[in-house]
């Protein structure tokens, strides 16, 4: 059987690598048990019908998926040991012989059907089935092999599979689900969950890659407030928590508290925080002049510097420089005179007063504000309307009762999870009424076609039609994502895709 | 009196129904439903989120949600969780005693500083002691319970760390890890409560010292503390014990914030995620069983009232 | 006022004596001289009447007498001698457990306030025995004995009472209540500051003559304190004026009735509506009372007084025996008539 090292190619993203050296030449230890620090509690630990990324940081560990980007970003073989594209519609792959699912079942293909199968049936499973949709059929060829027989040509569909957790039918089957009795085939099995505090997990001792996990246990707790993660992580009650305040990075990345050191910084390559128009609206609707005043207006250096405190880049797009898909030809100036003379074009010497929908997270709030600040220079008084994250998502969402909006996304690492997913006319994060059938057509084609070159190229294309347009968002910065971890945590390694990764970290006590 | 008793517990059903009606229309009200916030982050699916939707009634009307969920609660079913999708029961009484712990222990707090301090106070009144009790009680008024909190973790959980930041060893440990874990959550409570009772208990205190019967008691032969306590606090609790009410009531939803900054596995914290993730089932009960235990709380008051001064229990 | 102005009752034993008592309060705003060197006797068997307007320091020296001044106030100079012991000398835990109810008892103005209204009746007289036995005794042990001392009082009933609060009773018979607990260990002393003021005037007789009789049965000593000089003069055998912290003059109470020598005991017999005549006639006595914090130099009475001379307003006169057993702190005191 061929290894499809093309798909390798297409998918791959040259991101930099962002390890943690160990930093004696102590070798990694096995046992010991740490503390993770979530900031809320998941609502279940069903991996396949996550909702949001706390179920997924809480769940993964116990967790195997068929394919993983690896620390570069690159697509390899996890639980599959080789997969071949037998045509644009069609993939087989065969399965690691030795993977038990933690009840001491051997995992079959007729599993990893069944899981499939699962996330495209199960209405909860919404957010996963998205990036696997295109599966039209699974069928099992043998113990070990099975072919997804495609709707449509899907180059994405591989790297959806990172996000399938496979899991043992017979126990879906027996409880209903895996909400509260998680059973996986990852690195640790469930031990308890005592609601509202913490849920532990344990080494699963039959994992199929050798000597991992090293650690013995691994307790998730949950913090709401940010000011008693950190002083968990101070005290050494907790090990690690994963996502730090600008305010702190900047404070800690020079002289650190004692006993704690800062990760090098997760950058997702794919995030983005963005000024966002409703199309359905006027004057955005067919004003294009108003808002390329408004995207020659924001400073995106300025923004990120207030907003991230110098934490995070500037960027013109969602996909960052350090992605292979990136293009320097989507680059402009902030120019503010152009801007003026943009107003005058569009029809508003005097300026006017602008709707602006925010949800009150610890980035939004000051990014938004950076914008009305620079607006105002041009004579746009942006109102801004905050309001608690539940109730934006109805207005925004549901109602979409917006003009213009301050939001953001973090992303795995293919480009349609970014450009498609808020661009194309169908796509679920199209809350704009942004519509254009050759923009439609692109991004259909970069699905299709299982050549980065084309993808490249047909991404840009759509990207290069977002900023010139302005339309349907600006895009002024991404998230950074700095970890805070305790000296003795070893083998850590920022993500590139803020999923977290167990398997080689070890205590050095 | 046992006329007064049945009355008040009858009046408990109409409170409670017409509670129960107000926060299911007030949450229907608020926008965002579970389903929505729930997929909402992480991307919009019409048609999964219509599905949903139906399987948990949540397309019906408003009334028609109100009468199924009042049928279910009168077989004492409180059905399950929307976005947990677990049944809430658990949830409720594995947490509720440790509010109750979290409530009882600030006020026995409250009640271990204050008592003394308000005897010390009167005992010395208009002394620099006296000044200096009530100088303590005011910044502890004054002071939110938030901050109280954060200081008590930044000194005795990480400078001197000699107690834990986090509850995930009190929620499965020993009785000890269980002592440990409560301690500072009732000390930011209690120290803040103690502070209003102090300097009431002080007042009454001062105002009883020359009343004839402290008196009558010293000419009698009762010492200086033997007065203070069988006579003059006998009575100054009395009116403090309304104060301790309403302060246990106060308490109740001042262990919202403190389970929050502590990390603490109770009643708050499940409200606080509910409302968040705007679940329906679990806002309800939780805020029905916060009201129940408010009315409760008052009743009490009002029978301890009546224990403490007789001239009540014989009118 | 540093010497010793001893005033006999020529009597015989003296049960107490109070020799220069001085008892002042320390307040934020100032010191007050509450009680400026005040002495006086009180002999066996006898009725001593105290007589004073509201802040002439009457009930503070009672209060005094049993080393019972109420904080921030503090007996500063003086003794007090109880049968023939100075109580200043004496350790307060003494005092608890031998001296207060057991030697000298009081009763207050008003029975409502004096008995404490979360407690039996019982309760509050079994804690009497109970101070000074120094132990808890059993209710039962003692109903015989606290039902006895309540019949003595003419309470009707006596078994029920003891499980009944204060508030179940009429003022007459709290009165009698606290009058029972007070003598229940049979003191020598019993000081009644005015007893009967809060009482409905048709107890108020049966009540003071309740306190008269126990000079006879037991055989006690009695002060009774009051701003009402007929009731003082009427019941008692000798008479105390006090003005602002002072003895202004001290005599049996026939003479302080007939021939008042001391300008104030003058004012205040004029003071005293005659029964037989128009209420409005009554002469108030002109000025105000003396305030304590701010007293005037000199004489306390003298910015009000009719008599005042030259040298009122500089010293304090002394406390002169000017007849036997008849003293005045007056330099002008009235002729006799």
């Amino acid at each position: 059987m061929k290894r499809a090292s093309t798909i390798f190619a297409s998918l791959a993203i040259g991101a930099l690598v962002a390890a943690i050296p160990a930093t004696a030449q102590d070798a990694p230890k096995r046992g010991g048990s740490i503390v993770v620090s979530l900031n809320a509690e998941p609502t279940h630990l069903d991996n396949q019908l996550q909702t949001e990324k706390n179920i997924d940081w809480a769940s993964k560990p116990m967790n195997a998926f068929l394919v993983r980007f690896n620390k570069d970003a690159v697509l390899e073989g996890s639980i599959a040991e080789s997969w071949e594209v037998i045509n644009p519609q069609e993939i087989r792959m065969t399965i690691r012989e030795n993977v038990k699912f933690h009840n001491g079942r051997v995992m079959t293909a007729a599993d990893a059907k069944a899981s499939i199968d699962r996330v495209l049936n199960d209405p909860q499973a919404a957010s996963v089935k998205n990036n696997v949709k295109s599966i039209a059929l699974v069928e099992v060829n043998d113990d070990r092999t099975f072919t997804m027989h495609l709707s449509v040509p899907d180059s994405t569909v591989l790297g959806g599979l990172t996000a399938v957790a496979m899991v043992p039918i017979e126990v879906v089957e027996g409880q209903g689900d895996l909400k509260t009795n998680p059973v996986g085939a990852g690195p640790f099995m469930f031990k308890e969950w005592e609601r509202g505090s913490h849920h532990t997990l344990v080494r699963f001792d039959e994992y199929f890659e050798e000597g991992m996990p090293l650690l013995d246990e691994l307790t998730f707790v949950y913090q709401p407030e940010y000011g008693a993660e950190i002083a968990s992580l101070r005290s050494g009650d907790v090990d690690i928590i994963l996502w730090l305040n600008a305010r702190d990075v900047v404070a800690w990345r020079d002289d650190s508290p004692r006993g704690i050191k800062l990760d090098d910084g997760g950058r997702s390559v794919m995030a983005l925080h963005y000024f966002a128009f409703n199309l359905e609206r006027e004057p955005w609707k067919s004003n294009e002049k108003l808002r390329l005043a408004i995207k020659y207006a924001i400073d995106r250096d300025e923004a990120a510097a207030i907003a991230l405190q110098g934490t995070g880049p500037a960027k013109v797009s969602g996909i960052a420089k350090e992605s292979p898909y990136y293009d320097p030809n989507w680059e402009y100036e902030h120019d503010l005179e152009k801007a003026k003379q943009l107003m005058i074009e569009a029809g508003y010497p005097d300026g006017l007063t602008v709707d602006h929908l925010v949800p009150k997270t610890p980035l939004e709030v000051p990014l938004a504000q950076a914008f009305q600040q620079q607006l105002a220079r041009i004579g746009i008084k942006l109102e801004l309307r905050v309001l608690e994250v539940p109730t934006f998502i109805d207005v925004w969402v549901r109602q979409r009762d917006f003009s213009t909006t301050t939001v953001g996304r973090e992303s795995w690492n293919d480009p349609a999870n970014i450009v498609e997913f808020f661009m194309h006319s169908e796509a679920p994060g199209n809350r704009w009424g942004f519509s254009n059938p050759d923009v439609d057509a692109w991004l259909e084609e970069a699905r299709a076609t299982f050549d980065f070159e084309r993808r490249k190229e047909l991404y840009s294309m759509v990207e290069q039609y977002r900023i010139d347009h302005a339309a349907p968002f600006i895009v002024a910065t991404n998230g950074t994502r700095y970890a805070g971890l305790r000296d003795r945590i070893e083998g850590w390694i920022s993500q590139r895709d803020i999923r977290y990764d167990f398997r080689n970290v070890w205590v050095n006590d | 009196m046992i006329k007064y008793i049945i009355v008040r517990l009858a009046l408990v059903v109409p409170t409670v129904f017409l509670l129960s009606v107000i926060v299911f229309a007030t949450i229907h009200l608020v926008p965002g439903d579970p389903i929505t916030v729930m997929f909402g982050i992480e991307g919009y699916y019409p048609e999964e989120v219509e599905r949903i939707k139906k399987f948990y009634n949540l397309d019906k009307p408003i009334y028609w949600q109100y009468f199924v969920w009042l049928k279910q609660m009168a077989t004492l079913d409180f059905g399950n969780s929307i976005v947990r999708g677990e049944p809430i029961l658990p949830l409720i009484t594995t947490r509720f005693p440790r509010t109750i712990m979290l409530t009882l222990g600030s006020m026995l707090v409250a009640i271990a500083f204050s008592v003394p301090l308000a005897m010390m106070a009167a005992k010395r009144h208009n002394t620099v002691i006296d000044v200096f009790i009530s100088g303590i009680s005011l910044t502890f008024i004054s002071m939110p319970t938030f901050l109280l909190a954060v200081l008590m973790i930044m000194v005795f959980g990480v400078y001197l760390d000699i107690l834990p930041t986090t509850t995930h060893r009190f929620a499965s440990g020993s009785t000890w890890d269980v002592i440990k874990g409560l301690i500072m959550p009732c000390l930011s409570a209690g120290l803040v409560t103690s502070a209003g009772i102090t300097r009431m208990l002080r007042t009454e205190l001062v105002d009883n010292l020359h009343k004839d019967y402290v008196l009558f008691a010293r000419t009698k032969g009762a010492s200086d503390n033997r007065a203070l306590v069988f006579h003059n606090l006998r009575n100054a609790v009395i009116a403090t014990a309304t104060l301790v009410g309403l302060e246990l009531g106060y308490l109740m939803s001042g262990v919202i914030i403190i389970e929050i900054v502590f990390s603490y596995p109770g009643m708050g914290q499940l409200l606080l995620d509910g409302v968040t993730r705007r679940d329906y089932p679990i806002i309800q009960i939780t805020v029905l069983i916060f009201a129940l235990t408010f009315v409760v709380i008052n009743f009490i008051t009002d029978l301890l009232y009546s224990v403490l001064d007789p001239r009540i229990r014989y009118e | 006022m540093g010497k010793s102005e001893r005033i006999d009752a020529g009597t015989g034993e003296q049960v107490l004596e109070v020799i220069d008592l001085e008892t002042r309060f320390f307040t934020l705003t100032g010191v007050i001289n509450a009680v400026r060197g005040v002495t006086f006797s009180l002999g066996k068997n006898e009725i001593l009447g105290i007589v004073g307007e509201s802040g002439s320091g009457k009930s503070i020296t009672c209060l005094s007498a049993m080393r019972l001044v109420p904080t921030p106030g503090r007996i500063t100079g003086g003794k007090v001698l109880i049968d023939g012991q100075d109580i200043m000398l004496e350790s307060e835990e003494d005092l608890c457990l031998n001296v207060r109810g057991k030697k000298i008892s009081m009763v207050f103005q008003d029975p409502l306030t004096a008995l404490n209204p979360t407690y039996t009746i019982g309760w509050q007289m079994k804690e009497a025995l109970d101070l000074h036995s120094g132990r808890a005794t059993k209710m039962d042990d003692v109903r015989s004995d606290l039902i006895d001392a309540l019949k003595q009082m003419n309470m009707p009933d006596s078994e029920d009472l003891l499980t009944k609060f204060p508030h179940q009773l009429s003022g007459g018979m709290r009165q009698r209540v606290v009058i029972a607990i007070a003598l229940l260990l049979k003191p020598a002393i019993l000081i009644a500051d005015e007893p009967t003021t809060a009482l409905d005037v048709t107890v108020q007789a049966a009540v003071l003559d309740l306190i008269v009789r126990l000079r006879d049965d037991p055989g006690m000593s009695v002060i009774i304190v009051s701003h009402d000089l007929n009731l003082i003069v009427e019941r008692c055998d000798r008479t105390v004026v006090m003005y602002g912290g002072l003895i202004l003059e001290s005599a049996s109470s026939e003479k302080i009735v007939t021939r008042p020598r001391s300008p104030y005991t003058r004012a205040l017999i004029h003071c005293i509506p005659p029964l037989t005549e128009d209420t409005a006639a009554f002469n108030a006595i002109p000025g105000d009372a003396v305030d304590l914090a701010q007293p005037p130099t000199g004489c306390p009475f003298h910015p009000r007084c009719a008599n005042r001379g030259s040298g009122c307003d500089d010293s304090v006169p002394d406390l002169a025996e000017i007849e036997p057993g008849h003293l005045v702190r007056c330099f002008y005191p009235e002729s006799v008539a």
